[in-house]
C-alpha cells in the first residue's frame, strides 16, 4: 500500500513542477523579497499561534490559507492534466525505458553539489563526504552522471535542499501554501526554492536542459501521483498531510513528530463497546 | 529406568519453556504480531499472480482483522465527527473502511519481487501502546521504514496505525476524512469509499 512513497523519495514532485525552472528564473528576486517579509513575518508571529487557536474555528488552524491554496491547487491541477501529463506521456511514448533511468540519473548528479553544500550548512560530515564521493564518482566515472556507478559502490544518497538547512538552522516553517506551478511549500520553502534554483547548474544550461530536466522531474513523479488519485478521498488534504509529514521526516532525520503518530487518548468509546466487538460481516 | 529420564526430561523442558513464555514481555507480543502480520502479507505476495483480486482479499481478510483493530482506527480518522455520526452510521462506517483497508492491501500488495521485512525495534510508549520499527528491503532500492503503533485492548495487540517513511497513515486519513465530513457530509464519505473499493478491484 505505500510503495509510492518510495517514488515520492525519488522524485521531488511536491517540490518542482513542470515548467519551475523557467518561471523560478523571471521570480526569483520577487520571491526573495516575498520570502524575506514572509520570513520576518513568521519569526515574529510563530509565539501568537496557540493563543490564536482557540478563535480560529471557522479557518483551520493547520492551513489558514486554505481557500486560496485550494484554488492554486487546481490550477496546478489543470496545468499537469493539459500540459505536463501530455507531454510525459510523449516523453514515455518516445524514449526507452533504459533512457529515461540515464536521463533521472544524469539530473540527480547534477543535483549532488547542491546536496554538499546543504550536508555542510548543516554540520553533517559523513553525509556531506559520501555526497562528496557520489559527485565525482558519478560524473568521472559514470560519464558526466549518466550511469549511477556509485549506487552500484552502494554509497549512500541523501536528499538535502535549502528549505531543510533553515529548519536545522532554527527558522519556523511557517503556514502551508501552494505556490503556483510548484506546488506544496511553506513559508520558510519560498526562500528554500530560490537558493535552491540559484545553487542548480540547470539554471544556467540551455533551454532545452531545463525543459528535459522538467519532464523528468514530472515523469518520476507519474506513480505517486497516479497513487493519489488512487487512494485520496480529498487529493488536496491528502497532498498536504502529506508533504508536511514527510518534509518533517526528512528535516529531522526519521525522527517524525509523535503528534502524528501517537493517537489522542481522550476519546470515550465506552458508549460504542459493543460496536468494537461486532463481528463484522466484511463482503466486496 | 530410561523412560523414567525421558519422562524427567520432557517434563523440566515444558516446565523451562512455560516460563520463558511468560517472561516473553510485553513488546515480544506486540513484535510477534507485526512479524506474523507481516508474513503473511509476503505469502500473499509470492502468490500474488497465481491469485485474482478476491482470492487475495478472502485470504488477507482473517489476517488483517486479526492483527488490526478496524474499528478503533475507524474511530480515530473520523475524530469529533464521531459523536455526530448515528449508531447505524458508525457500523456501516467501520464495516466499509475495514474493507477498503483489506481491498488496499490486496490490491498494492499483489506481486513479489524479492522484498522482505525485518523488525527493527520495539518500544513500550504507556501501558497500552507500543511502537514497532521495520524496513520493507527493497532488493534494487533504498529501504522504506515501515513503522507500526499498536494498541492493547482486551489484553490484545493489535495494529492502529502505520508510518511509511514518517507519514501516518491515521493522521493522514485523519485530516482526509474529517474534511469530507465536514464539507459533503457522512453519504459522500460513504460514497466515496465504495469509490475507492471498486477501483481497487479493477
Amino acid at each position: 500500500m505505500f510503495f509510492w512513497l518510495n517514488f515520492l523519495l525519488k522524485s521531488k514532485s511536491f517540490l518542482n513542477n513542470i515548467l519551475s525552472v523557467l518561471i523560478i528564473r523571471l521570480l526569483s528576486r520577487l520571491f526573495t523579497i516575498i520570502g524575506l517579509s514572509l520570513l520576518i513575518a513568521c519569526a515574529s508571529t510563530g509565539e501568537k499561534n496557540s493563543s490564536e487557536e482557540v478563535n480560529a474555528k471557522e479557518v483551520n488552524s493547520e492551513d489558514p490559507h486554505e481557500a486560496l491554496n485550494r484554488s492554486v491547487y487546481g490550477f496546478n491541477k489543470g496545468l499537469d492534466t493539459y500540459i505536463s501529463s501530455p507531454l510525459v506521456a510523449g516523453y514515455h511514448f518516445i524514449t526507452p525505458g533504459f533512457l529515461r533511468i540515464t536521463v533521472g540519473n544524469f539530473f540527480t548528479n547534477l543535483k549532488e553539489p547542491r546536496t554538499v553544500i546543504n550536508d555542510a550548512l548543516q554540520g553533517k560530515e559523513k553525509p556531506a563526504g559520501e555526497d562528496f564521493e557520489r559527485f565525482v564518482i558519478n560524473t568521472l566515472l559514470g560519464l558526466g552522471g549518466l550511469i549511477d556507478v556509485a549506487s552500484y559502490a552502494e554509497i549512500e544518497h541523501h536528499e538535502e535542499d535549502f528549505s531543510q538547512t533553515l529548519a536545522v538552522w532554527g527558522v519556523p516553517r511557517g503556514e502551508y501554501l501552494v505556490i503556483p506551478v510548484l506546488g506544496p511549500s511553506t513559508y520558510r520553502g519560498i526562500p528554500g526554492e530560490v537558493v535552491d534554483a540559484a545553487s542548480s547548474p540547470v539554471t544556467y544550461a540551455m533551454w532545452p536542459f531545463q525543459v528535459l530536466d522538467l519532464i523528468n522531474t514530472r515523469s518520476n513523479a507519474e506513480q505517486s501521483l497516479k497513487f493519489i488519485d488512487e487512494v485520496a478521498v480529498d487529493p488536496y488534504v491528502f497532498m498536504r498531510a502529506s508533504y508536511l509529514q514527510w518534509r518533517e521526516f526528512q528535516i529531522t532525520e526519521g525522527e517524525s513528530s509523535m503528534e502524528n503518530i501517537l493517537i489522542p487518548e481522550t476519546f470515550d468509546d465506552e458508549e460504542d463497546l459493543d460496536l468494537f466487538e461486532d463481528d463484522l460481516d466484511i463482503k466486496l | 529406568m530410561m523412560l523414567v529420564r525421558k519422562v524427567i526430561i520432557i517434563f523440566f523442558l515444558y516446565c523451562f519453556t512455560t516460563v520463558v513464555s511468560a517472561e516473553v514481555d510485553e513488546t515480544e507480543a506486540a513484535s510477534q504480531v507485526v512479524k506474523g502480520f507481516q508474513a503473511e502479507l509476503l505469502k500473499v505476495m509470492q502468490e500474488g499472480d497465481k491469485l485474482s483480486f478476491e482470492q487475495r482479499f478472502e485470504q488477507l481478510k482473517p489476517v488483517v482483522l486479526k492483527s488490526h483493530d478496524l474499528a478503533k482506527i475507524t474511530r480515530i480518522v473520523v475524530s469529533k465527527e464521531w459523536k455526530k455520526l448515528t449508531k447505524e452510521q458508525k457500523r456501516e462506517l467501520i464495516r466499509k473502511f475495514s474493507t477498503l483497508s483489506i481491498a488496499s492491501y490486496a490490491h498494492y500488495f499483489d506481486s513479489y519481487s524479492g522484498q522482505s521485512f525485518t523488525v527493527e525495534s520495539a518500544k513500550q510508549l504507556s501501558p497500552v501502546q507500543i511502537y514497532v520499527r521495520t524496513l520493507l528491503v527493497l532488493p534494487d532500492d533504498k529501504d522504506v521504514t515501515m513503522d507500526y503503533l499498536l494498541k492493547k485492548s482486551n489484553d490484545k495487540w493489535r495494529i492502529i496505525n502505520i508510518i511509511t517513511n514518517g507519514v501516518s497513515d491515521l493522521a493522514l486519513k485523519r485530516s482526509e476524512y474529517v474534511a469530507v465530513l465536514q464539507k459533503s457530509g457522512f453519504d459522500v464519505l460513504l460514497a466515496e469509499l465504495s469509490v475507492k473499493i471498486e477501483k481497487f478491484s479493477k
